[in-house]
This record gives C-alpha cells, structure tokens and sequence, in this order.
C-alpha cells in the first residue's frame, strides 16, 4: 500500500519535514558545515579581520537554522565558537584565549546563533500553521460546493420523482402504459441521483486526506473488461471498440480507482455522444508509461476548455439533459495523479472529444510458478 | 415436478427497501418471512424452515461477518448480502466468510431476483453438484472435462481447467480471489491475487471472442470473478 499525502504543491515540505524524519542528518549537515566554513576561511580569508570571520559563522548557523531547525543550529554555534578559537584566535591551535575581549565575542556569537536558530523556528512553525490553514480553507471551501452542488444537482431529479411517483399514487385514472412510463421516469431520475451521490462521495473521500492506494499488478484488458460490463445497459446505443496490444505490459494499479477513471470517462463518451457513434477506448505502450485513450465521435470539446474539463463543479454545457455535478473528470485527475501519472483532454482532428490518461510503469509483476502444460 | 415454494427470511432494517424486496419475492411464489436483527435472524435460520437468507449488513445488533460465520458453522443455508457502498471491506469479509453473493445498493428488482435464483441453486445443486455449464457458445463438461466453444474442443491446461470448474460450480455466483487461490492453488497462496488474474486472462484469451469484453468470464473488480448465468 502507497500512501500519497494530499498536500498542496506549494506546501514546503523540504524545509518542514526533513529534521523531523531524519533527525541524525540535521545534525551531520551542522558538522559538515561548521568544517566546510572553517577550511574556507583558512585558505581564504585568514588575512582578514576575525570579526569578519565571525560572520561567515553567523552565516552558517542562520542556514543550517533554515534548513535543520533548532538542534542542528545550536550545534553549529557551539562548533563554530570552537572552531573559531582554535584556528583563529592566537593563540592558534589551542582552546587557550590570550586576549580575553574574544570571549565577549564568544558570548554574542553563541547567543545571536541560539537567538536565531529559535527565529527560524518560529518562522518554520508559522508556515505550517499557514498551510494547516490555507488546507482547512480549502476543505470548507470544498464542503460549500460540494452542498451546492447537492443542493441543486439533487434537487433536479427528485423534483421529477416526487411529481412521476405522485401521480401514480393518487391518480388512479392513468392506463397502463402511462403508468409505466412513469415508473421508467422514476427509475431514470433515480439513476441519476444515485450517480450523483456516488461522485459527491467519492470527491469528499478523495479529498479528505491521504489517498490510499491498494496497488495490485492488473492487465488493463480486465479492468477495461470490468468496466464496459458495469455500463453495459447504458452502452447499448453505442458501438464500442476496445483496442489493446496482446504484448500490454500489467500496471501496478489500484483496480477499483482505475475502474473509476474508466467508468468516468466512458460515461461522460457515452452522454456526450450522439446514439449509434463509436466509442473507441485503446492504449499503447509509450516509453515508461502506458497511455490509455477514450475517445468518442461526439461534438468535441469547445476551443480553451481542455484544461478546464478537469476543474471541480465546471461543467461544459450546464443546461445538457444529461449535465451531471462537473466532478466526474475532476477526480479522475485526483485517481490519475494519485497512480503518477497525468490525464489530459483534447479534440480529435476527425472531430470528437479524446480522454488520454498515462500510467507510469514501475518494476515487474512477480513471476509465478508456471505450470507444465501436457 | 412441482417444487415446494422457496421461504426466504429477510433481514432488513428500512421498511421501503424490506417492502420492495418481499414485494419481488412474492410475484415470484416465494414466501417471506422477516426477522429485525441477527439474533432473531440466527433462531429463524436454525428452525429449518428457511431456504435462503436475505443478510443487510447494516444491523443493528451484531456484525453481518458474525451472523455468517456463527450460521456457516452449523449450516450451508444459501446467504444473499446486501450492502452499501460504503461497506465494501466488510462485504469482502462476509463473502470470505461464507455468504453465497451480494448486492449493493441500490439494485433493481432484476438483480434482486436473478442473485436470488444463483442462491437458491447452489443449496439445490449441493447435493447433485452441476456436471455441466452452458451459456451461449460456450459448454463446460465438468465430468467428461470438456470444454467446447461454438462446438469445437478448446484445450485447457490443468490449472485453467480446474478454475474454470470451481467458477462453473458456482455459476451465476460471485467467488472471491479468497476463495479461488484456495480452491485451485491451496490456502498457501492466498493473497497471491495475480496468480488468479494471469489464469483468468488465459482461460479469456481462450474462450471468450474479445477478451476485453467478456460475455462469460467477468471480473468484480476488488471482489472476485463470475461465471455468467447458465442457461436454464
């Protein structure tokens, strides 16, 4: 199982995360830096005055504070006090202090070099707070949506419901086949909503921390396979090809989130699509990655929305008869990051509207033991 | 022959869906009787009367993996789950557990019955296992160990052979990877779910016309394989 942390792209984890998985490194970095600055201040800078010498200490201390956070920095103060006494301040190559105005220096080196690594600190915890922050308003400002959009993607098919099932329980002057195209309403709109709340679920799971990936090794044929016999009923007006080379490497994938990419896109082929069209699902083997093709004989995709598909709650043609809550291609994107790879739209040259998603391929399913065929 | 109508104990805890399932199962010559959580369930089941149990998971009182696993220790009484979408682990474990099949909600009235009717066959069968599998072009003769698609003999190496068995035996039912890698590799390879998946595209490969679109051998993906429904 993979977790990937879902986490803003521009949260800075580099500076956040590294001393607290790693603690020993902080400290080493703090060594080796320490070491580095003194060799240079040796071959270079040993006719200039020491004070200035203390200041590339300082410099020192204020990065690895930066970077390693407190520990490391007090560390490099300390060693940099040393250091500073033993090679610079006569008399050289002792601990020994001949002029005692260098411990004042010692003192106020030491302190501006704790005194820092503590503003660096404070810094590094604001900025977290600040991410913390900046996620919360994201996550409310997602639950807002994600209302809305039940408020009123919701509201539209119960509204045919409550009206259809109405009129079957208290109109008892309908024929038979009134009835029943009633009942066909009901089920339709009921459809529908359960379509909608699957997607609204699905997008707060997605959404509401680390994404959990059960990867598995999978030949693309069978989730392929398990996804046009989930649409099946709705595929019926449709032609639908499936072309995948016989020499498809497996991807390493989790089935049921790659299902969900596929069904996604096909539905979306199969609503935007005129009855009797293609629907051509197809992937091949590009490099390091297999790229997987859902491609219909639709109208396209209007010029400057390519991008835009993938955005939550937009939607192309809101007024479409068949417009769901726009959160369809938004996570597949989310299921197709998740895996490493990257999904994009575009119109075919033929025309129609083309989903292409890419699957990195990493390592070998393992091997089994093979049976001896007579 | 006439058979004695099937009873089906129904265990469901929303009075529109228990109202919509009994309603089915009666237009059918069933009868239906209903029992509010597992303990009730579980004295029911043991009275012998009952030919299949209609399991939501959602109870009340107890975990549905228990009521299984407590009813399997005593009886192969056929057990139809159903469950939300939410519940996808513990339907898996139900399933492990010894449940025949599952449906998740919302499921229409063809579901409902076709699930019902795999159920009730397999308790039927339990006795007499099916020694052959028919559905479109494809004959499965479990006996004589033949395998003819369009009327022409397909070769199938042992393992192939022995899969597509196990599928045949509880055809129309869903196996899970669980149960498969047991059945046809032993319980040393559980977990080994690509063993499975490489057969399974063989025996594709082998008996379907597009193996992308099977018509016989179907994939639950995260839960197991189903052999499609036989002819009758």
């Amino acid at each position: 199982m993979t977790a990937v942390p879902a986490v803003p792209h521009d949260y800075p984890m580099g500076a956040l995360d590294q001393d607290s998985r790693r603690p020993h490194r902080g400290y080493l970095a703090a060594v080796a830096a320490v070491s580095l600055c003194t060799g240079l201040d040796w071959l270079l800078l040993r006719r200039f005055d020491s004070s200035n010498l203390v200041m590339t200490y300082l410099l020192v201390v204020v990065l690895t504070a930066f970077y390693f956070g407190r520990g490391p920095a007090t560390l490099s103060a300390v060693l940099g006090v040393l250091a500073f006494d033993f090679f610079f301040v006569p008399p050289y190559f002792t601990f020994a202090v001949a002029d005692s105005q260098y411990l004042l220096t010692f003192a106020v080196m030491l302190l501006v070099g704790i005194l820092i690594s503590n503003l660096a600190m404070s810094l590094r915890r604001q900025a977290r707070l600040a991410a913390e922050a900046r996620m919360h308003a994201e996550a409310e400002r997602l639950r807002n949506s994600l209302l809305a959009a039940i408020s009123h993607d919701l509201r539209t098919p119960l509204a045919a419901i409550v009206g259809a099932s109405s009129s079957l329980a208290e109109d008892h002057a309908l024929g038979p086949d009134t009835r029943r195209a009633l009942a066909r309403d009901i089920l339709d709109s009921s459809r529908r909503m359960s379509e909608l709340t699957d997607k609204v679920l699905d997008m707060a799971r997605l959404q509401s921390g680390a994404i959990v990936l059960k990867r598995e090794w999978y030949p693309l044929e069978e989730i392929v396979g398990a996804a046009l016999a989930q649409l099946k009923q709705r595929l019926r007006g449709h032609k639908v090809g499936v072309e995948l080379p016989a020499d498809l490497p497996w991807v390493s994938a989790d089935a049921r989130m790659l299902e969900q990419v596929l069904l996604n896109l096909i539905e979306n082929a199969v609503k935007y699509s005129p009855a009797g069209t293609l629907i051509l699902i197809s992937a091949v083997r590009d490099g390091d990655a297999i790229s997987v093709e859902v491609a219909d004989q639709g109208p396209g995709l209007p010029p400057g929305t390519e991008e835009r598909v993938f955005e939550k709650f937009y939607q192309v043609q809101p007024e479409h008869a068949a417009a769901g809550a726009g959160l369809g291609l938004a996570i597949c994107r989310i299921i197709v990051e998740a895996h490493g790879g990257t999904i994009r739209a575009a119109s075919r040259p033929d025309g129609g509207a083309s989903f292409v998603f890419d699957l990195p391929l990493a390592g070998e399913p393992p091997a089994i033991e093979r049976e001896t065929d007579g | 022959m006439a058979k004695a109508p099937a009873t089906v104990l129904l265990v469901e805890d929303d009075a529109p869906i228990r109202h919509f399932v009994k309603t089915a199962l009666e237009s059918q010559g069933m009868l239906v009787r209903e029992a509010a959580d597992g303990r009730a369930a579980l004295l029911q089941a043991d009275t012998g009367e009952v030919d299949l149990l209609i399991l939501d998971l959602g109870l009340p009182d107890m975990d549905g993996v228990e009521v299984v696993k407590d009813l399997r220790s005593r009886s192969g009484l056929p057990v139809l789950v159903l469950s939300a979408r939410s519940q996808e682990e513990s339907k898996i474990r139900t399933l492990d557990a010894g449940a025949d099949d599952y449906l998740t909600k919302p499921f229409n009235v063809g579901e409902l019955l076709a699930r019902v009717r795999a159920a009730l066959r397999r308790a039927q069968g339990a006795a007499d296992r099916p020694q052959r599998y028919k559905s479109g072009d494809l004959e499965v003769d479990l006996e004589k160990r033949r395998v003819l698609v369009g009327g022409c003999n397909v070769h199938l190496t042992p393992i192939e052979f022995r899969l597509l068995e196990v599928l045949a035996q509880s055809a129309g039912r869903v196996v899970t990877h669980r149960q498969l890698l047991k059945q046809v590799w032993g319980a040393s390879h559980i977990g080994d779910n690509h063993y499975v998946r490489i057969y399974m595209a063989q025996l594709r490969h082998k008996l379907e016309e597009d193996p992308a679109q099977p018509r016989f051998l179907l994939t639950e993906v995260g839960v197991g394989y189903r052999l499609a429904d036989p002819e009758e």
